[in-house]
């Protein structure tokens, strides 16, 4: 073999060998494109969750709107609650002032029986008949008489009433001997007159006095008091006038003297003059028909409703409201009965007015407790059949106040001494209590998105499916339809294929198979999500009524979420 | 060392796939007459001359090997280099590149000093020399994990290894002929061992189970760093009030000694005719350090999520059960300092010569090589052609299959007395990318230059 060639054949092959870096320049490691695919391919995450407390997922503790109550078995439930004072609304019928009539003196003339002349001798003259003279009118009148005052049969006065007839003879007449006395008077005076003088006719208003001495001062004075008037069927008011009138006078009577030392001739003036007082009224007795002001109650705001209830969609026909009040009647002392009724009128935030009215209740003596729509111990029941639909108007949503008025206010009867001015008020406290029990019809539509997620490596994540399978045994009373759907950083829906991302979850359920399944479009992957839309619909159609509790529970076993997509990025 | 970060050194040494520092002396060199480091290989071997190595560039060898290599993890795609993770390359194609076991290794030897003469009846050759090696086992499901993506299977992730080792080695060998048995030679080299420092990883178990209907995680896991001075920070868990690994403290750390180890490497040759057989047991023996720090799972530690249901609403308790639940899995116990023994990376080889009867200046070589770690196996099959026209220029070229895959390497060496240079590889078939980065993770680097007498 040729050395030289073996030679030189090794050393060629060294030569090569040195320089042996084959070069590829299909590779670049100074530049590799990091970009990296990481596949989750159909994985199925067994989640296991423990028993869910509907306590755990509506969190009321701090909304002020909702309270925890407990039933009579112990059970605790769920209702919104709102309540406060009842403001004091007063029962006032005024005053009543009567001025004093205008009276003018009156003069009459006696004639004596030829010229008497009795120096140094006494005389005792016959009685001499008081000429008639003629009674001059009077009238009571009650002005701005409240019109809840109808007719009134008497009325009392806060001071006496104080009639004063004087009748007045010469002076010479009077004094030293002479001895001068009405005999027999007849004395009209204003009829009605409650007073306990001796010869008075009430109903006539006649006053008989035997004997009416004259004084020293040649004055013979009646004084009488009345605590009233008695107006029998005469007291009826109309338009806030009450007028009351007569005839004041004398009507008959004698005039006896026993004069000594005194001389006269032809006939003697006597003059009479009547006063009577003001007054002002204090009581009545008759007949009131009293409209009181409506009260209105601080309106029931609902601005603060969870947010599960605050779905414009959402449309809450309450099973069991109740309306508790507690009010105090002023007069029920007085054995004066009230009657009213409550009305709540819901305001929506389309506008919409709607008012709500209970049946007439009554006022019973001095509290009266009022159960709207419940019985309950220790009130008397009213129905109030509108109060289940207080909040409910179709697709309003729930309405953002409640203004609750207490109207139709009335007392009306017949009373006996019966105060005028202001009595008291009405007041007291009231209660809204509407478990969140649905009726048959209500619908209750809670949506929120969970979005803003914002992560970039949410950004480079793809699904083509989630699929979330469990049973679910539950004793919520209503049925629950729940549907997810993704949304991009804008909050637009992500378009899954249809009749995907819902379950539904019947009520009182036990291992109800529940099945939810987000799949992309055929051949697109739900990309670019930044979070989800949950949208949940309660509806009632059941006729079960049990009240949503904190110990109602929702237990999802054999939960399995399958994903099948991928996370590719750029390292 | 103060200005040099002295984590990043010791992060190094715990960190996976650094390309080589050095090597493996050449085994293309191994039946070289002028190769004057093939007593490191075989210690009955010796050599003709005298020689003084120059301090430090004596015998610098630089290796890496892998049975996978970056054209396994990175592909061309549309005029691109992209990962094996990018979704144009396919998983059948991608997981078709991966072994089961997926090895890199990197070694390095710088020799400090070494000089070889005769005396005492033989050959003898003094080293002080720098030795540090790096390897890594990464399991296929890894990648499979990776690539197939995540479904409904049981992941098997263990033997997952790592192990980083630095020593100083003092090694004496003498060599001589057999008189007893004509064409006998044998030798011995006894090498004693300061160990610098070592870290080793290990999953021993690391499994996930991801039925439909519950998951399943188990690990066995186990750091051990051997440097003195070095210290892991822990913390406690707040909620399980376990203390955990959070770190390590590199603050007194001292690249010292840290320990002592003693290797011996034992060869015989033997000629007959025409054919020079070979056998050598190199690197047998252990470092023991004195200061290493451990941290495990303390056993195997178990989890399964249907153990731990989630509950709503209560405010994140049980989310929080449910990840300390988890924490045994992945929270490493500070075990404190013990001392431990780690063997050396122990070779066979056995060769034959041929001397070419035609041309007394060619023979040929056959050599296995195999790794007797159990850790990381390997073997190969190494033939070589040498020739030295003259004295002073010999050339080697070899072709090797084995583990690493099929190569071939060549190392020229000039110069025969007062110079020598060396040079060599012998994984030469380098595949590069378009800047000159190897994509080959078969890769080799032997250089000397001495002053033989």
């Amino acid at each position: 073999m040729n050395r030289q060639f073996l030679v030189n054949g090794l050393l060629s092959i060294t030569a090569v060998s040195m320089m042996t870096g084959c070069v590829d320049d299909k590779y670049d490691l100074n530049d590799i494109d990091t970009t990296s695919r990481f596949t989750v391919d159909n994985l199925t995450v067994p989640i296991n969750l423990s028993e869910i407390k509907l306590d755990n997922v509506i969190n009321l503790s701090d909304n002020e709107n909702i309270e925890k109550l407990v039933d009579g078995n112990g059970n605790e439930y769920y209702a919104i609650v709102k309540g406060g004072a009842i403001a004091p609304t007063a029962f006032n019928l005024g005053s009543i002032h009567v001025n004093s009539p205008e009276l003018k003196q009156s003069n009459f003339h006696v004639s004596l029986p030829g010229n008497v002349n009795v120096p140094g001798v006494e005389i005792d003259l016959d009685p001499i008949a008081l000429p008639e003279s003629p009674l001059q009118n009077y009238s009571f009148d009650m002005n701005n008489v409240n019109a809840a005052l109808k007719q009134l049969k008497n009325v009392k006065t806060a001071s006496p009433i104080r009639l004063e007839v004087v009748l007045s003879v010469p002076q010479e007449l009077a004094g030293g001997s002479n001895r001068i006395s009405f005999r027999d008077l007849k004395i009209q005076l204003p009829w009605g007159l409650m007073t306990d003088m001796d010869g008075y006719d009430v109903n006539t208003g006649l006053l008989s006095i035997s004997e009416l001495p004259v004084d020293g001062a040649g004055k013979a004075r009646l004084v009488m008091d009345a605590s009233g008037l008695d107006l029998d069927d005469k007291g009826v008011v109309a338009d806030g006038h009450l007028g009351i009138s007569g005839q004041v006078g004398i009507v008959d009577g004698y005039i006896k003297m026993n004069l000594k030392d005194l001389a006269l001739s032809g006939g003697i003036d006597i003059k009479a003059d009547y006063s009577i007082s003001a007054f002002d009224i204090a009581s009545f007795s008759g007949d009131i028909d009293y409209n009181m002001d409506a009260i209105h109650i601080d309106p029931i705001s609902l601005s603060d409703l969870p947010d599960f209830l605050d779905s414009p969609e959402t449309n809450l026909i309450i099973a069991d409201p109740q309306i508790l009040v507690s009010i105090k009647n002023p007069v029920g002392n007085r054995n004066l009965e009230g009657k009213g009724r409550i009305t709540l009128t819901s305001d929506f935030k389309t506008g919409t007015r709607v008012p709500y009215s209970s049946d007439v209740f009554s006022l019973v003596g001095e509290e009266s407790r009022l159960a709207f729509c419940t019985g309950k111990t220790g009130y008397t029941y009213v129905a109030f059949d509108g109060l289940r639909n207080v909040l409910s108007n179709g697709d309003s949503g729930l309405p953002s106040k409640v203004e609750v008025d207490i109207d139709d206010i009335n007392f009306k009867g017949y009373v006996e001494d019966f105060p005028l001015g202001n009595l008291g008020n009405a007041e007291g406290e009231y209660e809204f209590n509407a478990p969140l029990g649905f009726g048959n019809g209500s619908v209750v539509v809670y949506e929120t998105t969970e979005g803003d997620w914002g992560s970039e490596d949410l950004d480079d994540v793809h699904i083509r499916k989630i699929h979330l399978t469990a049973k679910c045994t539950t004793d919520l009373p209503v049925g629950l339809q729940l549907s997810v759907v993704p949304v991009d950083k804008e909050g637009n829906a992500i378009p899954v294929k249809e009749d995907s991302a819902k379950f539904s979850v019947p009520a009182h359920c036990v291992d109800s198979d529940v099945a939810l399944d987000i799949e992309a479009l055929d051949g697109t992957t739900i990309s670019g999500f930044d979070g989800v839309r949950f949208r949940a619909v309660v509806k009632q159609d059941s006729g079960n009524t049990e009240p949503l509790g904190p110990n109602l529970n929702i237990t999802l076993s054999d939960l399995r979420v399958t994903v099948d997509g991928y996370f590719e990025k750029e390292l | 060392m103060n200005i040099i970060d002295r984590k990043l050194i010791v992060l190094s040494l715990a960190a996976a796939a650094a390309m080589g520092v050095s090597a493996q002396e050449s085994a293309t060199g191994y039946f070289m007459e002028n190769y004057n480091m093939k007593w490191q290989m075989n210690p009955a071997m010796g050599n003709r001359n005298n020689y003084v190595g120059f301090p430090g560039l004596g015998n610098l060898n630089v290796t890496a090997n892998g049975n996978i290599s970056p054209t396994d993890v990175v592909y061309p795609l549309g005029g691109k280099t992209v990962l094996f993770t990018n979704p144009g390359i396919s998983a059948e194609e991608a997981l078709g590149n991966f072994k089961n076991i997926n090895r890199i290794s990197q070694s390095a030897a710088i020799g400090v000093l070494q000089a070889g003469f005769k005396a005492f009846g033989g050959y003898n050759n003094v080293a002080i020399n720098v030795r540090e090696t790096s390897s890594f086992a990464l399991p296929k499901s890894i990648f499979s994990l990776v690539k197939e993506g995540i479904g409904n299977k049981e992941y098997d992730i263990r033997d997952l290894h790592a192990k980083a080792e630095a020593y100083a080695e003092i090694a004496f060998n003498h060599s001589r002929d057999i008189k007893q048995v004509p064409g006998l030679r044998a030798g011995v080299s006894l090498k004693f061992l300061l160990p610098v420092g070592f870290a080793e990883a290990d999953f021993n178990d690391l499994n996930l189970l991801l039925a439909e209907d519950t998951w399943k995680a188990r690990s066995n896991a186990r750091l051990r760093i051997g440097l003195d001075g070095i210290r892991y920070k822990t913390d406690i868990n707040d909620r399980t009030g376990a203390r955990y690994v959070s770190g390590v403290d590199t603050d007194d750390t001292k690249f010292g000694i840290n320990g002592f180890g003693f290797g011996i490497d034992l060869g015989a040759s033997y000629k007959w005719n025409d054919f020079n057989f070979s056998l050598a047991f190199t690197d047998l023996g252990a470092i023991r350090y004195n200061s290493v720090q451990e941290a495990s799972t303390n056993g195997t530690k178990d989890f399964e999520t249907a153990a731990h249901p989630i509950a709503i609403g209560d405010e994140g308790k049980s989310w929080d059960d449910f990840v300390d639940a988890l924490s045994p899995l992945y929270e490493l116990h500070d075990n404190g300092t013990v001392s431990s023994s780690t063997s050396l990376l122990g070779k066979m080889r056995v060769g034959v010569d041929y001397k070419f009867p035609y041309y007394d200046k060619l023979h040929f070589g056959l050599m296995n090589t195999t790794s007797l770690s159990s850790m990381f196996p390997s073997t190969e099959f190494r033939l070589s052609a040498n020739v030295e026209p003259v004295k002073g220029v010999a050339v080697s070229v070899s072709g090797a299959a084995g583990t690493y895959g099929a190569n071939y390497g060549f190392l020229l060496s000039l110069g025969n007395k007062g110079f020598n240079f060396l040079l060599g590889m012998d994984y030469a078939a380098l595949k590069m990318d378009k800047n000159s980065i190897p994509l080959t993770s078969n890769v080799d680097v032997h250089l000397g230059i001495n002053f033989p007498f």
